[in-house]
């Protein structure tokens, strides 16, 4: 027997009882399409998710000196250089602030002016509007340049290109090198509306030479505890315990996609049970089926079909209703994450090793579900089957 | 003459304790090749159970079944299968013909368990439609065939793997008498090409045309046919 002739015979049943095959296919075209829309989606939202903290600072660590019990004036660049030099470290970026009145000669307004170096651009990966971030050179000769924020930008500049234009901050000239562009991610809502300068400049013309932050961000997430506890503890070394503050976010972020695996665990044991369901649908129908066609067995063994033959006939039914319940899920999948992406506006795609995982998982339904009635049909006896109504 | 079938006191029994049904009770006969034994008796003698067993579909209690050298007894299951599907062809009363199925897929049913490749499988299918005569008919379903033509469409999937035996099991019995001589005229043909025919009826002069004629009642053969 040709693998058509059970292609055939599946094919010719199940055109048989169109409505009957609709209802079978329909539990686990169910609990596929639910099971694609859900991994798919879940993905998609933690990519995002992670996409945030990786900017918000998933790999970062702050440093502020305390002011409570210390001094103000405790971080300085030597601090830098030291954090710098702790191995698994990617960037150290200082910080210093200042509230300043920026001027073009026809406006003024106030913002916040922070000295930092081309470090903190890289750490926290900013987009320009125009132009460009400070760079290492314009802290080494200490440039007069200055990278405005698109708030400053469009309250002294309009619309007008600013990148090359004067600002005077604190009654010196700056030259504006570049506009930075707020996106909308949660994270720009905490920290934009900044001017920068490079870090020696602020030095010079506030003279002043500590730094109100210091952050650091590691090279591989995995390292984050141990390369933070060395920052940590060299800094502590120096100063002493109680002088430094420090925020590090990893813990809570961990915490949020834990929360998110066991949402997605969850979720996709729901649509598991929903495959198991429309399993169990196809192993009723299967067993219907062959209490319905038992003459028919009867007559197929007398003519010499054997055991594997009658077996591999159910089997290849059940397998039929659930690789069809399968493809059709996958489709009513991809569309359900299309819409599901485009309404909670997470940019969720069907990745191919879940529309792979999706097949395989409803064919191992449909022999796992199939096997007990076509078993149970491959051992009717003959003579009895022959004689049944 | 060789015998190509020979039973020796056969006996078969249902259930048990008080619903024990001794449905053969020390059967012995004997078929040669090319022979046409006829089995007749009244219902519940045990004609179909001896059919059964004579075509590998069910199995003794006792005795000795040989078919053409090998004792039955002794094969497996997919030993016996494939004597039914390459050495004993079926002709049942009611036809049982797959509903599903036409005319044609009907005759080639055997040749699909065979293994035969489809294109010599519709070969051999377009050869028997036309010595049953229903070359016409050969896309239709068993629901639009006569009985007569249901009946030579069994007979055709019989044939359709050249069978040392054919069995067949009151073949006349749900046909009018002129399409039941048919029928009949159908298997003596068949005999007279050196087929080898059980035929199982309760019908005397449907009886007629075979060589020899067992009468069964209640599990034992009344009149002896002994092998020369």
């Amino acid at each position: 027997m040709k693998i058509s002739d059970y292609i055939s015979i599946a094919a010719q049943q199940i055109k048989k009882n169109m409505l009957r095959t609709a209802l079978t296919v329909l539990g686990i075209m169910i609990g596929i399409a639910s099971m694609i829309t859900v991994i798919s989606v879940g993905n998609g939202g933690q990519d995002m998710i992670n996409a945030e903290l990786q900017k918000f600072g998933i790999n970062r660590v702050w440093f502020f000196p305390n002011d409570v019990r210390g001094p103000n004036d405790l971080l300085t660049m030597n601090d830098v250089t030291l954090l710098g030099d702790v191995s698994g470290v990617s960037e150290v970026a200082p910080s210093a602030y200042e509230k300043s009145y920026l001027s073009t000669g026809r406006t003024n307004i106030a913002s916040d002016v922070v000295g930092t170096t081309s470090s903190l651009f890289t750490m926290e990966q900013m987009t320009f509007m125009e132009g460009r971030g400070i760079s290492e050179k314009d802290v080494e000769y200490a440039r007069q340049v200055v990278v405005l924020s698109q708030e400053a930008k469009e309250e002294l500049f309009d619309d007008a290109d600013a990148v090359g234009e004067k600002v005077s901050i604190n009654g010196q000239k700056y030259t504006v090198i570049g506009v930075e562009k707020e996106d909308q991610s949660i994270y720009s809502s905490f920290f934009s509306g900044k001017c920068y300068i490079p870090v020696t400049t602020f030095n010079a013309m506030y003279s002043n030479n500590y730094m109100d932050e210091i952050s650091v961000s590691v090279q591989n997430t995995d390292q984050l505890d141990g390369v933070i506890d060395n920052c940590i503890s060299r800094l502590l070394n120096k100063y002493g315990e109680g002088t430094i503050k420090i925020i590090n976010l990893t813990k809570e972020l961990r915490n949020a996609q834990n929360i998110l695996d066991i949402f997605k665990t969850v979720v996709s044991a729901v649509a598991a049970i929903a495959l198991v369901v429309g399993g169990i649908g196809i192993m009723n129908i299967m067993l219907v089926t062959i209490k319905e066609r038992t003459r028919e067995i009867g007559i197929r063994k007398a003519l010499g079909a054997g055991e594997h033959h009658i077996l591999g006939q159910f089997l290849a039914e059940a397998l039929f209703y659930a690789m069809l319940g399968g493809l059709l899920g996958l489709i009513t999948g991809i569309a359900l994450t299309k819409a599901a992406g485009s309404v909670l506006g997470i940019e969720a795609t069907v990745s191919a090793s879940a529309a792979t995982l999706s097949v395989l998982f409803s064919a191992t339904v449909g022999i796992i579900f199939g096997l007990m009635p076509a078993y149970k049909a491959s051992k009717l006896d003959p003579v009895e089957a022959l004689r049944h109504e | 003459m060789s015998a190509m079938i020979q039973v020796n006191n056969l006996y078969k029994t249902y259930g048990r304790g008080e619903a024990r049904v001794h449905a053969l009770q020390g059967v012995s006969l004997c078929i040669h090749q090319g022979g046409f034994l006829a089995v007749m008796g009244p219902s519940g003698s045990g004609k179909t159970t001896l059919m059964n067993i004579l075509g590998c579909i069910d199995t003794q209690t006792t005795g000795d079944y040989i078919f053409a050298g090998t004792n039955v007894k002794r094969l497996n299951t997919q030993s016996k299968v494939y004597l039914r599907n390459r050495r004993i062809g079926f002709i049942f009363q009611s036809f049982f013909l797959l509903p599903s199925l036409t005319a044609r897929q009907n005759i080639e049913l055997p040749m699909v368990y065979s293994g035969t490749p489809p294109k010599d499988r519709h070969k051999k299918s377009a050869e028997l439609l036309e010595l049953t005569g229903l070359t016409s008919r050969a896309d239709h379903l068993p629901s639009e065939l006569s009985g007569g033509q249901r009946q030579r469409v069994a007979i055709a999937r019989a044939l359709v793997n050249s069978p040392s035996l054919i069995l067949a099991d009151e073949p006349t019995g749900n046909l009018d008498s002129r399409t039941g001589d048919d029928i009949m005229h159908m298997l003596c043909n068949l005999n007279r090409q050196g087929a080898t025919i059980v035929l199982i009826t309760h019908e005397r002069d449907v009886a007629e045309c075979a060589k020899e004629v067992v009468v069964l009642k209640d599990g034992q053969i009344i009149n002896e046919a002994e092998c020369s």
